[in-house]
């Protein structure tokens, strides 16, 4: 089983370090920010940004509330972008992080159209861009290490580490919470489950965690079709086949219907 | 009969202006090499499809199915009357893709690494890869099926017999041409099934692809009928009515099973209220539902409506529009919600390329038509004298 991460929102505190550590890991340059009425700096991810702790301030029962949502690619257990990618360039694997091949990429930005969470960014602003999002680290993973935003979090809030294990444990911290948390892992099943799972203490509509995602695994909303394909050829195939068929039995009864005429 | 040539292209004001806006259609791509897409477009993160992925790629391809449709015609039904204006259709048919493989190539990220997925493989999973390798395949059976309009000049004995080898090969390659025509004209649509019920629910089709395939037909044979409808006023060709009103009447057919359909999964997915939403995606829902389907539905629905020039010309250019409608709609109005877009407009620079290309594949198959032997055919023909009747190619037979 693969790698991944547990993110637990009631731990996070909205220090934005793995923001900063993303950064710096990856050589990332800092992009211009501007005030804005969330806290959220920078305001969206982008090609230099691939994660951010989205800010949601409101009031709920007449208290003012804070909610921080570290956001990132969920590394999916089924990758959407990674079934369209037409040059094979984006991988799941095996290790559990979803990485882009930069010698492979061709730049058709399919996968930003397909990923149901906006993830993958393209460098507009490059004459050679690159197609970039958060790669869980896979360069430190691989080297047996925690991603930079796991290792930096002063909080303990960003857990990395078998899938599987991270799932229990999420479920066990549920159970155990006396009503500490909402009764759901994001990320068990969304898009048939991700590589990284949250838990939150507020209800999902007050995180910036999507809701209105579908459970099925996202590529086969289009291998639905594809696989289709063969038949679809046989059909036009055999019936193309079956009028010429007729067309030249109909050509020739009426040459020699004409023959005919000409003798009478 | 000798083949009929007509000389030099002649140059017209009309045809001097789309030349002009070409070229500046290639300067723009040009430039664009030098700056990126940045630099020349408004795509940005959340609309990384813009007006040249959609129109210069996604509309160009089915307004090149006139090809397929046509070859099909001419051959399967055994109907050699139709060789005249299945020339035409094809040669268009071999401009568009030609021009929609130039054009893509400047929407790509890296230009020159879009024949990597054909020469170093790359994702069968992939809607967008099948697309590419049925388009490179289909470009061999455009040219397979052009090659007479280019060998019926030379007077050689070769290029006799070598005309006669592609016409005994011709039926196997118009197959394969329907085959990959099939595959590639319903994966356009397949792109999107991959959002899901992310695409607007005006748009969303739980078979899009299908309803793609349905519509690239009845567009193709559309633009048939509009090239008829051009060449009779341009070039003075008879307008074979007779002949059209057939191909009219398949336009209604594809139409309507598209129409229904669609109609159809919007009930069952109980989506029908969102059209009176009062926003501009359900006004152009409307105007492509009225404009697009409505309108060539009905003006196709009557023997002597589709034996009258203008209306038939009329309904086929309602159904390019809807066509058109359809695929600009799903990838702006149908996914900006979803992409979370920020009021995406195509620069000028973005305009002028596609409208520049757009010109350019008009003026090259002006220059085309004019100048291969065998396309337009003969000029003084009247409709007393069809011009599908003396062909080199059914002696051959």
């Amino acid at each position: 089983m693969g790698k991944g991460m547990l993110i637990d929102l009631t731990k996070c505190i909205g220090c934005r370090g793995c923001q900063v550590a993303c950064k710096q890991w990856n050589s990332l340059h800092a992009v211009q920010t501007q005030f804005n009425p969330e806290f959220t700096n920078p305001p969206v991810r982008s090609a230099y940004t691939w994660t951010t702790v989205e800010f949601i301030t409101t009031e709920v029962n007449g208290k003012t509330m804070s909610s921080f949502t570290k956001t990132q690619c969920l590394h999916c257990e089924h990758p959407a972008c990674e079934s369209v990618c037409i040059a094979a360039a984006i991988k799941k694997t095996d290790a559990g992080p979803v990485t882009v091949d930069y010698e492979k990429c061709i730049g058709c930005r399919y996968c930003q159209m397909a990923c149901p969470f906006g993830v993958p960014k393209y460098q507009f602003d490059k004459v050679f861009p690159k197609m970039q999002k958060c790669t869980m680290c896979a360069d430190r993973v691989s080297a047996g290490q925690q991603p930079a935003c796991a290792a930096t979090c002063p909080n303990g809030a960003i857990l990395f580490g078998q899938r599987e294990e991270l799932l229990k444990l999420a479920k066990d911290r549920i159970a155990k919470g006396n009503g500490k948390y909402i009764d759901h892992v994001y990320g068990e099943h969304e898009v048939g489950g991700t590589a990284v799972l949250y838990i939150s203490g507020v209800p999902l509509s007050l995180t910036k965690l999507k809701e209105d995602v579908t459970d099925e695994a996202v590529p086969n909303f289009t291998w639905k079709a594809m696989k289709q394909l063969p038949a679809l050829l046989g059909i036009v195939g055999v019936s193309s086949l079956g009028l010429l068929a007729y067309s030249n039995r109909r050509s020739a009864v009426e040459a020699a219907k004409r023959k005919e005429d000409e003798h009478d | 009969m000798t083949s009929t040539t007509f000389g030099q292209w002649k140059a017209t004001p009309a045809k001097l202006a789309l030349l002009a806006l070409f070229l500046a259609a290639v300067a723009i791509s040009v430039y664009r090499l030098f700056v990126g897409l940045g630099g020349v477009t408004n795509l940005s993160d959340t609309t990384p499809w813009g007006l040249w992925k959609a129109w210069d790629v996604i509309v160009v391809v089915p307004l090149g199915a006139s090809g397929f449709t046509m070859a099909f015609v001419r051959y399967f039904l055994k109907a050699d009357k139709y060789e005249y204006i299945m020339r035409r259709s094809v040669v268009w048919a071999a401009i568009c893709y030609i021009s929609m493989g130039a054009r893509l190539m400047f929407d790509i990220g890296l230009p020159w690494r879009l024949p990597y997925p054909l020469v170093f493989w790359g994702n069968i999973h992939s809607a967008l890869f099948e697309v590419a390798w049925c388009v490179a395949l289909y470009l061999i059976v455009l040219f397979v099926e052009n090659i007479p309009r280019l060998t019926e000049r030379i007077s050689a004995q070769w290029a006799h017999k070598f005309e006669h080898a592609i016409h005994w090969v011709a039926p196997g390659f118009v197959l394969f041409g329907v085959l990959l025509s099939s595959m590639h004209q319903s994966s356009l649509g397949t792109l999107y099934m991959i959002a899901g019920k992310r695409v607007d629910p005006l748009w969303y089709h739980p078979w899009l692809n299908y309803i793609y395939l349905l519509t690239a037909i009845a567009a193709g044979l559309s633009v048939t009928i509009l090239i008829e409808w051009a060449a009779s006023r341009i070039y003075k060709t008879p307008f074979q009515g007779a002949l059209l009103s057939k191909l009219g009447a398949a336009v209604g057919v594809a139409l309507g099973v598209a129409f229904v359909w669609r109609l159809g999964s919007m009930a069952a997915e109980g989506s029908f209220g969102e059209v009176f939403r009062s926003d501009i995606s359900a006004y152009l829902w409307w105007a492509e539902m009225l404009v697009g389907y409505v309108l060539p539905l009905a003006l196709l629905s009557r023997g002597a409506w589709r034996a009258d020039k203008s209306k038939l010309a009329l309904a086929a250019a309602a159904v390019v529009y809807g066509m058109i409608s359809l695929r600009m709609n799903v990838v702006f109005t149908g996914m900006n919600k979803a992409m979370g877009a920020a009021g995406y407009w195509p620069s000028l620079l973005e305009w002028l390329f596609s409208i520049g290309f757009t010109a350019g594949t008009l003026v090259i198959f002006t220059i085309m038509a004019e100048k291969l032997p065998g396309v337009i055919g003969d000029r003084v023909q009247t409709l007393v004298k069809p011009v599908a009747k003396p062909v080199r190619k059914a002696a051959a037979d």
